[in-house]
């Protein structure tokens, strides 16, 4: 069973991305069982939220929260921290949007490289080259993030990721550019595996 | 072809009404009921259920009376509740079974205010416990599609005509997303035949009026003796009875019919077979115990699960087979009966009284308000429970235990008293 | 005493044929409620949606009579063995077909079914 933990702000899709992930892992045929769900509580616009998604090849009973996670994934670099890494397992993964590069977060937030995988991109920048956005004209992220997920170590691919975009949002030009900028987040994420020596 | 959809468990129990084409829907909205009941509407509004009724009221109390009436005129029913939503209906759930009436509902548990909350525990479902309906829980969104088509079956089957509650734990199971298989129509009207009511108040050439006073006594009449009210009530009791035979064979018959199964329809069985300890529970706190096994297992205790799925009828013969061997059961309610114990645990001590063996069974109280449960503070109680199943001064304390209080963090310390 | 089979089947039998309690008028404990009246609905058939369009349209005094004691036919009729006199037909006649007499002023033989 594959943990994953999405940090965001109150409409910013987290929700919808541990359900369009739930949705991929189903099609690739590797992960037939899912679950996802939210840290429920009193849901405002731009307040922290917490969505969970667990994956596996076999049932899923546990309906907890989850206390440490295989990937986290941060889609607002402002409510990252010290809370977010202590929840990441070890040989898990932190996934991160923002311009930074991956040592340089590693050496800010002072991650130990024996233990956690930095992957980062610039999603935010992605959307707005992509005029990806809402209508208030804030970029779109929660879709792009998948890109980055198919370049890690689970396996769910870059047209798994497609075809549950489809499937969210039905065919048509704002869907072309969901799938668009996965691509762009997928070519353009920078790695920092974890070292083994 | 049967259609595999990531669904929350609302959305679940909504495509379950859409397979068994209901007819008539009447709701109130209540978080974490709602979505059930708007994906319904979506249906009715896209024209995917062309033959359904989507009557919107204006309470939970009128939104049952509704479709008491509608199952009245012969039609397929369903409705969908909360917490205090629930509370509201009580009045018109007894009259529904009263009434014999087989509708289907689901309840999205969640907890009684004061204070307010809108996150899950048990105790409104078990609030309802006497009101006459079959009751059941469920621990996945795909036995919640399931277990509503199993439902209808059953409350529509004339040896049974009990109106029936199906419990999912809300937000746990109500808004988390697992993939469901949706099974075809045409194999589940085939599962399903049509409703042939008891009462059909659209008959105008035998108009009759249903549930008229009805004295202690008998009543002479034209037609022969009618029955007074205590006569109805021992006929609700043996329906209950009885109609525990036929769930077990309507599970049966899904699963040939649809390759699902859940335990034997009445408990849902976890590595018990060889289990010297056994933990007992319902819906959440059941799916979060089979890992607890597993991990404990690991560690050499010979521990297993007993799911209940079906609480009304109690399945009490059914319950003294499957804890005939274990020495010691673990109950974790999330429910309190207040001023007595987890009512779980109360009424496993009732159903085992008269047993021919009789294991020792220790309750807990868990996750009341949505507190999260995990795996550390089942694994907890087990041990505890083991450790102290020989100290007859702890089996004699009717104190009941609570676990994953956190009173330390507000300054209640029992070093500093 | 153990059940025996005869017991489980008589119990079955219950179970399945006392379902819900559904009455039409008839002589019951109280005899026949008619005697409790003290004013009776006559009918205006001039005034009467059904007797004047010829078809079981309106209906409303049978839908609302609380002891169905109103047919449901051209004109509509009171069954005055076990009309209370309540007058919710009355009430309820859009057309103001009917009117509430009181019994000492009521014909004996109304022309309508029952009387007392």
């Amino acid at each position: 069973m594959i943990e994953i933990i999405f940090y965001g702000r109150g409409g910013m899709g987290a929700v919808t991305a541990g359900k369009i992930l739930s949705n991929a892992a189903i099609i690739s045929n590797n992960y037939p069982h899912v679950s996802t769900f939210p840290a429920f509580g009193t849901e405002r616009r731009g307040a922290p939220v917490m969505a969970f998604c667990r994956i596996s090849e076999k049932p899923i009973w546990i309906r907890s929260h989850i206390q440490k996670a295989d990937y986290a994934i941060v889609l607002d670099e402002t409510v990252f921290g010290d809370h977010v890494i202590a929840r990441i397992k070890d040989k898990g993964a932190l996934i991160l949007n923002t311009h930074k590069c991956p040592e340089d977060v590693r050496k800010e937030y002072n991650i130990d490289p024996k233990k956690i995988t930095v992957v980062t991109a610039d999603l935010t920048q992605i959307a707005f080259d992509l005029k990806l956005t809402n209508r208030e004209n804030q970029p779109i992220v929660n879709t792009s993030v998948l890109g980055v997920l198919t370049k890690s170590s689970l396996k769910i691919g870059i047209e798994d990721a497609k075809r549950a975009i489809i499937n969210m949002f039905g065919e048509g030009p704002k869907t072309d550019l969901n799938i668009k900028a996965a691509e762009k987040a997928a070519e353009n994420a920078l790695v920092d595996e974890v070292k083994t020596v | 072809m049967p259609e595999r959809k990531v669904l929350t468990g609302n959305h679940a129990a909504a495509y379950a009404c859409k397979s068994v084409g209901v007819e008539v829907v009447a709701a109130y909205p209540i978080t974490p009921q709602s979505p059930v009941v708007e994906k319904i509407s979506e249906f009715v509004e896209s024209g995917e259920l062309p033959n359904t009724q989507f009557v919107t009221v204006e309470s939970e109390q009128s939104a049952i009376s509704a479709v008491v009436a509608a199952s009245q005129m012969g039609a397929r029913v369903f409705t969908a509740s909360s917490a205090n939503g629930l509370a509201y209906m009580y009045e018109i759930l007894c009259w529904a079974a009263g009434s014999r009436l087989p509708l289907v509902m689901c309840i999205a548990t969640r907890a009684l205010g004061a204070p307010w909350s809108v996150w899950t525990d048990h105790q409104d479902a078990f609030s309802v416990r006497d009101v006459g309906f079959i009751q059941q829980f469920v621990e996945s969104n795909q036995e919640a599609y399931d277990t509503v088509l199993m439902s209808y079956r059953v409350a529509e089957d004339p040896r049974v005509y009990l109106p029936a509650f199906v419990s999912y734990d809300g937000y746990i199971l109500s808004h988390t997303m697992m993939s469901v298989q949706i099974e075809d129509d045409d194999k589940v009207r085939e599962f399903l035949p049509p409703l042939k009511p008891h009462i059909h108040l659209t008959d105008f050439e035998n108009v009759h009026s249903v549930n008229p006073v009805t004295p202690p006594g008998l009543t002479v009449r034209p037609e022969g003796n009618t029955p007074g009210y205590y006569e109805f009530r021992y006929s609700m009791q043996k329906a209950h009875e009885y109609a525990i035979e036929v769930i077990e064979e309507v599970a049966k018959e899904f699963e040939t019919k649809f390759g699902r199964a859940y335990g034997n329809g009445i408990y849902k069985p976890y590595k018990a077979d060889d289990a010297e300890v056994l933990i007992f529970a319902v819906g959440s706190v059941a799916s979060e115990s089979r890992g607890v096994v597993d991990t404990l297992r690991d560690e050499g205790i010979k521990i297993g699960l007993i799911s209940l799925k079906l609480y009304r009828p109690f399945p009490i013969q059914h319950l003294r087979k499957a804890f005939n061997k274990a020495k010691l059961v673990v109950v974790f309610d999330r429910d309190v009966g207040y001023g007595m114990e987890g009512i779980l645990a109360a009424e496993l001590k009732s159903a085992l009284y008269a047993a021919d063996h009789r294991p020792i069974i220790r309750g807990f109280i868990v996750g009341l308000g949505g507190r999260d449960i995990t795996a550390d503070q089942l694994i907890n109680g087990v041990k505890k429970a083991i450790e102290e199943q020989d100290n007859r001064e702890v089996q004699l304390d009717t104190h009941v235990d609570f676990i994953g209080l956190q009173l330390n963090e507000l300054g209640f310390k029992k070093e500093e008293i | 005493m153990v059940r025996t089979e005869q017991d489980i089947k008589l119990e079955k039998k219950v179970s399945q044929t006392i379902l819900a309690s559904q009455q039409t008028p008839a002589v019951g404990e109280a005899g026949h409620t008619g005697e409790w009246r003290t004013k009776r609905p006559i009918l205006h058939t001039e005034k009467c949606l059904v007797v004047k369009t010829g078809k079981l349209t309106c209906n409303l005094c049978w839908l609302y009579c609380p002891e169905n004691t109103v047919s449901r036919s051209i004109p509509p009729k009171f069954n005055y063995d076990y009309c209370k006199g309540c007058g919710i037909c009355a009430t309820e006649c859009p057309a103001h077909a009917i009117e509430m007499i009181s019994e000492k002023e009521a014909p004996s033989c109304e022309g309508n079914e029952g009387g007392n």
